[in-house]
């Protein structure tokens, strides 16, 4: 059965339905909502409220997709209650966090390979983009969100979001040969 | 590289650094994770139908006492 047709029967009242989605979902959840909040355990919390909240609705309306639904209102609810705590203060700070443990190369490849170095150049390059087009990117091409559906989650229109898909992937792009250009060059002089 | 090649090589980077990072919980803990929902959708309707009673029972006292406090002035004036 696919989302739309869960909803619908979460709407009409089907108490099946919302732990269907709940057990299709969870993982999704739990990985965008610790990409905001390092904080695993309130990740977990902020993901049963929204369920609790959602089993308590009276005003469920029909939505283009439950799963960007899911997530829009896990981010607003882990920014809540971050504002509460009082960890998040501004608005800049609930940010889209990328590990940058170089560890993680080396027990992904051979030291020296190819890829890792692709890979470290990657890293510097994704620390350089802004939080949306870190989002943008997980939504699309990790989680494989349609454009509509990543519009819907960042609140923006679809062409936007293609824009927005686009315009990172080129940054990345750029910002990865200039990294390759700069070894080269740092090479050259003798610094490395 | 062709600017193609280059593009899909960065996304296959891409998508194996984020994957690298994913928190992958066992089936079992998707579960667990679920009963303590349910256990706390089966408290928040105890606590509301607790709630809802205390208001019922609150108005029909109210409602209650004014008939009484009517009947009593009505007896007073005679």
């Amino acid at each position: 059965m696919d989302d739309m047709a869960l909803w619908t029967l979460l709407i009409e009242g089907n108490p099946y339905a919302l732990e269907i989605i709940y057990k299709r979902h969870y993982v999704l959840l739990l990985n965008y909502g610790f990409k905001f909040c390092q904080d695993t355990e309130l990740t977990k919390d902020c993901i049963q409220d929204l369920f609790i909240k959602l089993h308590n609705s009276k005003e469920l309306s029909k939505t283009v997709s439950p799963r960007s639904y899911l997530l829009r209102a896990l981010r607003n609810i882990l920014y809540d209650n971050l504002l509460l705590s009082k960890e998040t203060t501004r608005l800049d700070e609930f940010a889209f966090h990328i590990s940058d443990s170089h560890d993680l190369f080396e027990q992904l490849f051979f030291k020296n390979d190819e890829d890792m170095q692709l890979s470290r150049q990657l890293l510097n390059a994704l620390s350089s983009l802004s939080s949306v087009q870190k989002t943008v990117l997980y939504l699309r091409f990790v989680r494989g969100l349609s454009h509509k559906e990543i519009a819907e989650v960042m609140n923006i229109n679809v062409q936007s979001s293609m824009n927005l898909v686009s315009r990172s992937l080129v940054k990345l792009r750029r910002l990865m040969n200039s990294d390759r250009l700069l070894i080269i060059h740092l090479l050259k002089i003798g610094v490395i | 590289m062709n600017k193609e090649h280059k593009k899909y090589r960065i996304i296959r980077e891409l998508v194996l650094h984020f994957k690298a990072q994913e928190i992958e919980p066992s089936v079992d803990e998707i579960n667990r994770m679920w009963n303590s929902v349910g256990k706390k959708i089966v408290e928040v309707a105890k606590v509301e139908r607790h709630r809802h009673f205390l208001r019922y029972t609150i108005s029909v006292s109210v409602v209650v006492l004014l008939l009484a406090l009517s009947y009593i002035s009505i007896l007073a004036t005679g």
